[in-house]
């Protein structure tokens, strides 16, 4: 029955298009150029709409990946055969996919499932060439690499489509202005762009585990796809480096404690009150791996450091043991090279913990360029914590009253409440 | 730098053969048109070209007569062609020799360089 079809199709299909889609992309952009972009998007979008147009009515294939890939490559075939007088395509491939001789058995040499690491490193870099500004940068690793949709996107960026098609559009155009070639960069250059590529998953990460974003699918989803773009990184000669290492060992001590930060309801919690029995041990151990890989260079990054004070809290058994000191001297480090007041502000935390309230407060004072943070609604909700341990319940309360206003998560919103009622 | 066009031509059986073979023969055979122009490519000496189906149309004279193909009983029937890059008429023989048209006892491959016409 072909509606009994449609309703198994949906969950399986919705994983496997993202993923497949990445992979076809990149290999698509391969084949037709950066500056055909969006033809190679088209490609997949059509491929996908018949894959669920053909399987809702004869089931899922025994390899659907496979079948995407044919799919796939017969459009692929007919898009180069209708622009073949019109457009270039990538490189020295041109010339022989614009012949009927040899446009086959180059796509079939192309596209098909191995090696595909390889390509979609290499469409890393590209999404993060720097004629690329670096909102754009990650808007279209989402929607290039991690087949997310212009929805989707806006979705995570708490924005409207708009904007993001915006994005997208304006990355497009460089690629066809710049001419923007399907490579690893120079030798020269790689350092830097990797750099840049490092930064674009930092950002795509923290968009998923920090932001106010309610949508908890969204945000499993970005970390998810950081983490497989990190993993795929590292994994390969060109792209590895002590940096890649330390950014994925960063990536996997938190989302090693993703699901720690809310309850039962869905609350948000605390460090102090997370259940550390449910964070993900096996992410931690793989996490412990790649720093000391990390450690294996001479040179230390913020990721190092980022990474050691997250290591820290992973392997305190509870939040009363955790090592204090130790992470104190990693943000004091962590704010010589990277110096930046949301570091100070968490570096405001570790000093209460060790010290006390009072040093807590002085520490928030002593913020350099603490104006920056005017309107970030945990500044006030740190400073509130801090005035209730010192027994300053009133101006505690005005201070989460002021952090209520800056903040539009309902569950931010619930936790401040709650810390309200328990002054 | 010289222009040459490669002209291929076989038996009107063979043509009729190529044209029909099962998509795994097919792809067998597209397998060694692909390597040997993919080397061509690689030295930059690829300009392009097309296979052709064996059957047409042929005009002739200023009646413009028309007839259907094919149009030879004999070896030369045109297959395909392909436009390439050459230092020389050597260089472009040297290149042919790699013409899969040439695993076929009927199949020839003629060489002619494109005429550049100052008027």
């Amino acid at each position: 029955m072909p509606a009994q079809h449609s309703d198994s199709v949906k969950p399986l299909i919705d994983h496997l298009f993202r993923h497949e889609s990445g992979k076809l992309i990149a290999i698509l952009t391969k084949i037709f150029g950066p500056v055909n972009l969006e033809l190679a998007e088209d490609v997949v979008q059509d491929t996908l709409l018949k894959a669920l147009d053909h399987w809702k009515f004869h089931g899922i294939p025994d390899n659907p990946s496979a079948w995407l890939f044919t799919a796939a490559r017969n459009k692929a075939l007919d898009v180069i055969r209708r622009e073949r007088y019109k457009k270039e395509f990538a490189g020295e491939l041109s010339v022989l996919l614009k012949s009927e001789y040899s446009a086959g058995t180059t796509l079939n040499f192309l596209i098909n499932e191995n090696e595909i690491q390889d390509e979609q490193l290499r469409m890393m870099f590209v999404c993060c060439h720097p004629v690329v500004a670096e909102e754009g940068q990650v808007a279209l690793i989402l929607k290039t690499l991690c087949g997310f949709s212009v929805a989707e996107i806006a979705k995570a960026f708490l924005t409207n489509e708009e904007t993001i098609a915006k994005r997208l559009y304006r990355a497009r155009e460089q690629f066809r202005q710049q001419n923007v070639r399907f490579e690893f960069p120079q030798p020269g250059d790689l350092p830097q762009r990797r750099e840049s590529v490092l930064t674009a998953i930092y950002l795509l990460f923290n968009e998923g585990y920090n932001s106010s974003n309610y949508d908890m699918l969204i945000r499993e989803d970005l970390v998810e796809e950081s983490l497989r773009l990190a993993y795929l990184l590292s994994n390969h000669p060109v792209t590895r480096s002590p940096n890649t290492f330390a950014l994925l060992a960063l990536l996997c001590f938190q989302a090693a404690r993703l699901y720690g930060r809310i309850d039962h309801q869905n609350h948000l919690l605390t460090l102090r009150h997370q259940d550390r029995s449910i964070w993900n041990r096996e992410l931690i151990g793989q996490g412990s791996l790649f720093l000391q890989q990390a450690l294996q260079g001479d040179s230390v990054s913020p990721y190092h450091i980022e990474a050691g004070i997250a290591y820290e809290h992973c392997i305190a058994p509870d939040f009363a043991s955790t090592n204090w000191k130790r992470i104190l001297e990693l943000y004091d480090w962590l704010h010589q090279i990277k110096p930046n007041p949301m570091v100070a502000l968490n570096r405001a935390i570790v000093v209460a913990e060790l010290e006390g309230a009072g040093a807590g407060l002085a520490a928030l004072d002593h913020i350099p360029d603490l104006l920056a943070l005017e309107n970030y609604y945990l500044l006030p909700a740190i400073r509130a914590d801090f005035l209730a341990r010192t027994g300053e319940k009133s101006k505690a309360k005005q201070n989460l009253e002021k952090a209520l206003t800056l903040t539009d998560s309902p569950a931010e919103k619930e936790l401040l409440k709650k810390k309200i009622g328990e002054l | 730098m010289k222009e040459f066009m490669l002209v291929f031509r076989s038996s009107v059986q063979n043509e009729e053969v190529f044209a029909k073979q099962s998509p795994e023969q097919l792809q067998a055979e597209l397998a060694k048109w692909n390597t040997w122009m993919a080397g061509i490519a690689q030295q930059g000496k690829l300009i392009g070209g097309q296979p052709l189906y064996p059957q047409g149309k042929v005009l002739k004279g200023t009646s413009k007569k028309l007839t259907d193909g094919p149009f030879i009983e004999g070896k030369d029937m045109v297959g395909g062609y392909l436009l390439i890059k050459a230092t020389d008429v050597n260089d472009a023989v040297e290149i042919s020799k790699g013409c899969p048209s040439l695993n076929s006892p009927e199949g020839s491959v003629e060489v002619r360089e494109i005429m550049p016409v100052h008027p």
